[in-house]
């Protein structure tokens, strides 16, 4: 990964925003395990476009990390890896085809699978196979709704970053 | 950006599929409604789960404890009561009848417990006493 | 990753509000992103975000699921336990150290297990101190404060009294007025001697007794709260004999309604005259239904139940039929619940107020409900025969 100071500076600027959207999200009380808003998921998909999917991968594994941390949640490192890299792998495939898919398409991919990466997990630890199918069609919809907004933001933030800096 | 791709199209395909997955999983799962069980507990451990349904014979089962005592139990379609014990208080005859999930015959003595299992619709989780 | 790390170190370093204020400004940034570089509609997008986020926050409400109830049922402290918990895989591990300590409470303080403190300390009356177990004497202590407080209303050294009634027993009786003036005589909570340095309990004289029956129940359900709470499990419902403790609310984020059961519906189960919702506390209630010789009752007219007065060495007989307490620590609630119903109503309540975070109802042989300030918003009343008094 080799990136001249600029990259860096605005990597790094990036990584901060999205580690302070994570822990600002944790203020929003949870409709379900893993129904969130995934504001943090808009730096992510900046970086994906803007730089590559290696770079989105380190900013996504530093801001669970730190976010989690940050929001005294250990716990939530677990939740929020899984759900991240799922999300990740899927938006880095999708992102490939620009022809085919949209931002927001990504974005709601991304969303959903990030949902439910973090319900798969949420099952497994608490042994509980039920609330997997029962949130399944709310964390879906949730999505959609959230992949949306969330791809038109990341539109308007690639917009500026590419005219402006 | 600002138009849909026919990708996008095949992601909310997608997305409605896991939905569909899920109610479909959430069917499967359900229990019957408005199913009653009866489950007989000694000392803590399950001995006896019995079916409630509404055109059962009345039939009668005799709890023996390790100790010699017993208690005698009737299930029929209208609920469950003991009829019959060895214990000193006998107030798990005084208990009577109990029909609704949630309910229970405690006989201390005997340290047999008869709860009746099921979807509670009860406004309370417990009652203090 | 120069700023990254400055940003980190000032995160960590600053006090919560400085990380706020950073997090508002760094919003503020993002907003302008994604808005600045936009000519055609970003008024029509923001307000769309606004909106968005408002619904979103009312929309996400509480609910907690990923958990499982686990239940486990015991018989000890002379009752029938109930405890359940919500919570992961290990659940029935943390229920099964708490059975443990239950019956490690009980094995200290019952007067039936004849190596127990309780019986060890009944049996050296008047002759030597015994040394007794922390929580033996912790709650002994606690106990004589209630006593003190209550100024004698209640006692625990009424153990003679109850013994010579043994209502709870296999051979419940009336006992003669020679025979319950001899046993009162040794009711005296003040010949209870405690020793803080050794942890040694004395009995002035002998054939005293204490029995802790009135507050040992609270005390395990305190402690299995503290062993549950501190396993993690943030959702459970204990039922210690009719003691309710709740920790937390329930999974659903709406708090525990618990009945209060109804002193004079003998036959149908569990039939409540009111419901209290609480959370993260105790309800226990006392009344004359619980325990009470049936014969000599259906004789006389008089119910002799299992809680004495320990002034008169006879059943409680304040004029009420029920009390019901809801404090933080279920110990606090069972020996209140006991106080209050000794007391009667006037006295109980006015004892109840000076107690901190306790409240309370009582319920008078005309089916008349009193209520302790702090009950109205918790409370509803559902025996149609009761009436609520002001």
């Amino acid at each position: 990964m080799n990136m001249n100071t600029r990259d860096m500076v605005i990597l790094s600027l990036i990584t901060a925003q999205a580690v302070v959207l994570h822990y600002v999200e944790g203020f929003f009380p949870v409709i379900a395990p893993g129904a969130k808003l995934g504001l943090a998921n808009i730096m992510t998909i900046v970086t994906l476009y803007v730089f590559s999917a290696k770079h989105a991968f380190v900013v996504l594994g530093i801001r669970v990390l730190l976010g989690s941390l940050l929001s005294g949640n250990p716990m939530g490192i677990l939740f929020s890896m899984v759900g991240g890299i799922l999300s990740w792998f899927i938006m880095s495939i999708l992102k490939r085809h620009p022809k085919h898919f949209s931002l927001v398409g990504v974005s709601t991919a991304g969303a959903a699978f990030h949902n439910l990466g973090q319900l798969a997990t949420a099952s497994i630890i608490y042994n509980t196979i039920g609330i997997f199918f029962t949130y399944l069609p709310i964390l879906m919809l949730t999505s959609v709704i959230t992949g949306f907004f969330i791809g038109v933001a990341s539109h308007y933030m690639i917009d500026y970053l590419e005219k402006h800096v | 950006m600002k138009k849909l791709k026919i990708g996008d199209l095949f992601i909310y395909i997608l997305l409605a599929v896991f939905a569909s997955i899920g109610f479909i999983g959430m069917k499967s799962m359900a229990t019957v409604e408005g199913e009653r069980n009866v489950v007989i507990l000694l000392d803590g451990e399950e001995v006896e789960r019995i079916r409630l349904t509404p055109n059962m014979e009345e039939k009668e089962l005799c709890i023996d404890t390790d100790n010699g005592m017993y208690n005698i139990v009737s299930i029929a379609k209208d609920g469950v009561r003991v009829i019959e014990a060895s214990c000193s208080d006998k107030l798990c005859i005084k208990q009577g009848r109990i029909d609704n999930p949630g309910q229970s015959i405690v006989c201390l003595p005997n340290k047999l417990v008869i709860k009746i299992l099921g979807d509670d619709d009860s406004p309370v989780d417990d009652v203090t006493y | 990753m120069k700023s990254f790390r400055l940003l980190v170190s000032n995160l960590n370093n600053y006090k919560m509000c400085n990380s706020i204020a950073l997090c508002s400004f760094d919003c503020y940034n993002i907003v302008k992103c994604c808005t600045r570089g936009d000519k055609i509609d970003y008024m029509k997008v923001k307000k769309y975000i606004v909106i968005f986020l408002v619904i979103s926050m009312s929309l996400m409400g509480c609910t907690q699921i990923g958990m499982k109830e686990y239940t486990k049922n015991i018989f000890a402290l002379n009752t029938y336990i109930t405890l359940t918990a919500y919570g992961g895989r290990n659940t029935p591990k943390i229920l099964d150290k708490a059975v443990q300590r239950i019956q490690e409470i009980e094995n200290h303080m019952s007067t039936e297990i004849d190596t127990s403190d309780v019986a060890l300390i009944n049996k050296n009356a008047g002759e030597s101190p015994v040394e007794v177990h922390d929580d033996t004497f912790y709650v002994i202590e606690r106990a004589l404060w209630y006593c003190n407080m209550s100024d004698g209303a209640f006692d625990i050294t009424i153990y003679p009294i109850v013994k010579l009634w043994d209502i709870t027993g296999d051979n419940p009786r009336v006992p003669d007025e020679e025979e319950i003036q001899r046993a009162l005589s040794l009711v005296d909570y003040t010949e209870v001697i405690l020793d803080r340095e050794d942890k040694t309990v004395f009995l002035n004289r002998s054939d005293m007794g204490i029995d802790l029956g009135a507050i040992a129940k609270g005390y395990a359900a305190d402690e299995v709260v503290r062993i549950l709470e501190k396993s993690g499990i943030r959702h459970g419902l204990l039922n210690l004999g009719g003691n309710i403790s709740v920790i937390g609310d329930k999974p659903d984020g709406t708090p525990w309604n618990i009945g209060v059961r109804d002193p004079r519906e003998e036959e149908t189960q569990l039939q409540y005259l009111a419901i209290a919702s609480i959370s993260n506390s105790s309800i226990v209630s006392s009344g004359d239904y619980e325990r009470y010789i049936k014969d000599v009752y259906e004789k006389t007219g008089i119910r002799y139940h299992h809680i004495f007065d320990p002034r008169t060495g006879y059943p409680a007989d304040s004029g009420l039929i029920g009390t019901t307490v809801i404090a933080k620590d279920s110990i606090d609630a069972d020996a209140l619940s006991t106080c209050l119903f000794i007391m009667g109503q006037e006295r109980g309540l006015k004892f109840l107020q000076n107690v901190q975070g306790s409240k309370g109802i009582c319920i008078d042989n005309t089916k008349r409900i009193y209520t302790s300030s702090g009950m109205d918003n918790i409370l509803e009343i559902t025996g149609e025969e009761y009436r609520l008094e002001k």
